[in-house]
C-alpha cells in the first residue's frame, strides 16, 4: 500500500484526536515499519489494518465510520497533490465515472505496482452513477468518503446509496445522485 | 511541558526523521534508476537514429524533408546531388528550383496536399544543379506531431526525364509509322487505279484487234495462239492489281465488336463459290458466334476454303472445316486432301503475290490477305502440310 495512505492517515488521527493517541496505536499495532511512513514509499497492507482496528478500539468508533471519514481527509490530499488532474473533469461524475478507465490506468502507469481497486460503471447518465466496487481489501468505506468528498469539491449536492453485494464488502455496489 | 509530552514529541520527532532518511533513501534509489533507464533510452535512440539514417541514405531517389515553407531540413546524398545544394553550408527552399511557368500548379498542388496530406505522382519542371530543367515525379505526404497537427512534408523525388523523351519518342514513331502506312496504302491505290485503266484500252484495244483481222487470224493458228495469250496475259495483270486493291484495303477496317454468326458466314461462302463436282465440303461442326466485323471473316474463311477447293485432290477432293473451342481463342482448320506444300514454303505462301503454281487465277494475294486479317484481330496462322499429305490451315483468333 503506497506511503501516502499511512503518511495521511496518521496526520489525520492526531489532528482528530491528538499525538499521544497516534503514539498509542503505534504502539499497539505490530508494525514492520515501527509506524514509520514516508509517502514515497510502500507498505504492508496489514499495518493499515492494524492501525484502523487499534484506533477504533480506542476510540470506539466503528472501522468503516473511521474510514468514510478518512476517505473524506484523503480527498482533500489528491487536491493538494493531483489538482490539476482532477480540474479536468467538469463534474463530480464524470471525474467518478472515469475512476477506473483513465485515472487509474495513469496511476498504473507512476506506480506499476499499485494494487488498485476496480470500478464497473453499469449506468451513466447526466445525474446518475451506478458503479460496482471490486476489491480484496474491502475499503468501500473509504471510496465512499472519497465519493462525498467529491461532490463538495464541485459544490454540488449528492445522495450516495451502496449494497454489499458480497458479505465480507470486497463487491459492493455505489448508486449515487446528483441533487 | 510534561515530561510525558515531551516523551511524546520526542518520539514523534525520531519517527519523523527515520521517514525523512528512509525517503532520502528511496529517492536515491529512484533518481539511480532514472539514470539508468535513461541511459537505455539513449542506447535505443542511437540505434533507431542509424537504422533511420542508413536507410534514408539507401533510398536512391532524392529524399527531402521540409518545413512548412518549403525550407529544406534534411535531404539524402541523392537529393543532394540532384539539386546540388548542400545544407551543410546553404539553406535551400525548394520553391527556387520550380520552373516559372510550372510555378502555379506547383502551388495548387502544395495547397491539396496540405488538405488531404497525401499528393501522389505530382509531376513538375525543376532545375537541377547545373540550372538544366528537369521533369520530375513527387510523391509525397505531411509529418504530423502527436497532437496531429502537419510540421513536416517529405516526399521522394523521381527525375523523370529520360522516360518522358523515351515515351515522346515513342509517340513520334509510332505517328510517323501511322502516316507513312498511309502513304503506302495511298500509293498502292493510285497505281493499281492508274494501271487498271490503260489495261482496260489495252483489252479493248487487243479485242478490237483481234476482230478486225478476224480474217486474217483464221487461217493463221499462231496468230490466233498469240491474241488468247495477249488477253489471258491481260487479264491475269488485272487480277493482279486487283489483288492489290483489297490487300491495301484489309487495315482499312479494325476488328469490330459486332458479333458474327460463323455458321451463317461458311454457309453463305458455299452457296457462292463454284464448287466443282469432284469435291466435297463438310463442315464438321455449328460454328461459334465470334466478335468482328462480318465482311473480313467472309474475307478470311472465303480465301482459305477457296485455296482447298482449288489444290483439293483432283479425282475426289475433301474440304474439312472445323474449329476447337479452347479457353483464350478459337482455333479453325480448313483441311484438304490435295498435294500438300512442301515445308520449305510454309512460311513464304504467306507473303505477297507468292504463288506456288503458274496456274494463271492464281495472283499470290489470297493468304496474304489471311495472314493480314489474322494478325489484325491479334491471331496467329499456320500451315501444316507435306508433299501428297495434305494441307490444313490453322488460324487462332482470341476470344
Amino acid at each position: 500500500m503506497k506511503g501516502i495512505v499511512f503518511t495521511e492517515f496518521l496526520d489525520l488521527v492526531e489532528q482528530k484526536f491528538g499525538l499521544s493517541v497516534v503514539q498509542q496505536i503505534i504502539d499497539n499495532s505490530e508494525l514492520e515499519s515501527n509506524g514509520i511512513y514516508t509517502s514515497v514509499g510502500t507498505y504492508k497492507f496489514t499495518e493499515m489494518v492494524s492501525l484502523l482496528t487499534n484506533l477504533s478500539n480506542l476510540t470506539k468508533i466503528a472501522p468503516n465510520d473511521l474510514l468514510k471519514v478518512y476517505g473524506t481527509h484523503f480527498f482533500d490530499a489528491l487536491v493538494k497533490n493531483y489538482g490539476s488532474i482532477l480540474n479536468t473533469y467538469k463534474s463530480p461524475l464524470d471525474l467518478l465515472a472515469s475512476v477506473d478507465a483513465h485515472i487509474h490506468v495513469e496511476v498504473r502507469k507512476l506506480y506499476p505496482d499499485a494494487e488498485l481497486p476496480r470500478f464497473e460503471v453499469t449506468k451513466h447518465t447526466n445525474d446518475t452513477l451506478i458503479m460496482i466496487y471490486h476489491s480484496s481489501r474491502a475499503l468501500y468505506a473509504f471510496a465512499h468518503g472519497l465519493m462525498e468528498k467529491s461532490f463538495e469539491h464541485y459544490n454540488q449536492a449528492s445522495e450516495i446509496t451502496y449494497k454489499l453485494l458480497k458479505e465480507d464488502g470486497t463487491i459492493v455496489q455505489f448508486e449515487i445522485f446528483k441533487k | 511541558m510534561s515530561d510525558s509530552k515531551i516523551e511524546l514529541l520526542e518520539k514523534a520527532l525520531k519517527r519523523e526523521k527515520l521517514a525523512r532518511k528512509e525517503a532520502e533513501k528511496i529517492l536515491e534509489e529512484k533518481s539511480l534508476e532514472l539514470y539508468e533507464v535513461n541511459q537505455n533510452l539513449i542506447t535505443v535512440l542511437d540505434e533507431k537514429e542509424i537504422q533511420l539514417e542508413s536507410l534514408f541514405k539507401t533510398i536512391v531517389d532524392p529524399y527531402i524533408l521540409m518545413d512548412l515553407y518549403g525550407n529544406v531540413v534534411k535531404m539524402n546524398d541523392a537529393a543532394t546531388t540532384f539539386f546540388g545544394y548542400n545544407l551543410e553550408k546553404q539553406s535551400f527552399n525548394v520553391t527556387s528550383t520550380l520552373y516559372k511557368e510550372d510555378i502555379p500548379y506547383a502551388m495548387k498542388s502544395y495547397s491539396e496536399l496540405l488538405e488531404k496530406g497525401v499528393f501522389r505522382n505530382f509531376r513538375t519542371r525543376v532545375y537541377n544543379k547545373k540550372r538544366e530543367v528537369r521533369w520530375i515525379e513527387i510523391n509525397s505526404s505531411l509529418v504530423f506531431d502527436k497532437d496531429n497537427n502537419p510540421v513536416f512534408a517529405h516526399g521522394i523525388v523521381r527525375d523523370i526525364t529520360e522516360d518522358l523523351k523515351f515515351q515522346n519518342e515513342r509517340e513520334e514513331l509510332l505517328r510517323n509509322l501511322t502516316i507513312s502506312n498511309k502513304e503506302l496504302n495511298d500509293f498502292a491505290h493510285v497505281v493499281s487505279h492508274d494501271l487498271k485503266a490503260p489495261l482496260r484500252s489495252m483489252n479493248a484495244l487487243v479485242t478490237w484487234l483481234q476482230e478486225d483481222f478476224s480474217s486474217v487470224i483464221k487461217d493463221n493458228e499462231e496468230i490466233d495462239q498469240n491474241f488468247h495469250l495477249l488477253i489471258k496475259k491481260i487479264d491475269k495483270m488485272d487480277h493482279l492489281i486487283n489483288g492489290i486493291l483489297k490487300y491495301a484495303g484489309v487495315d482499312k477496317v479494325e476488328r469490330s465488336q459486332n458479333k458474327v454468326n460463323l455458321s451463317i458466314v461458311l454457309k453463305e461462302i458455299i452457296e457462292n463459290i463454284q464448287v466443282p463436282k469432284h469435291v466435297s465440303i463438310n463442315v464438321l461442326e455449328e460454328f461459334p458466334i465470334i466478335r468482328g466485323d462480318k465482311f473480313r471473316l467472309h474475307q478470311l474463311f472465303q480465301n482459305l476454303i477457296s485455296n482447298a477447293i482449288k489444290y483439293a485432290n483432283k479425282e475426289q477432293g475433301e474440304v474439312t472445316v472445323s474449329f476447337i473451342d479452347l479457353e483464350n481463342n478459337w482455333e479453325f482448320k480448313v483441311k484438304d486432301n490435295g498435294i500438300g506444300i512442301e515445308e520449305k514454303y510454309h512460311k513464304k505462301i504467306f507473303d505477297v503475290f507468292q504463288t506456288l503454281d503458274d496456274n494463271n487465277s492464281s495472283t499470290g494475294v489470297g493468304l496474304s490477305i489471311v495472314n493480314k486479317i489474322v494478325s489484325l484481330y491479334g491471331g496467329k496462322v499456320w500451315v501444316n502440310s507435306g508433299i501428297n499429305k495434305g494441307t490444313s490451315f490453322h488460324i487462332s483468333l482470341p476470344k
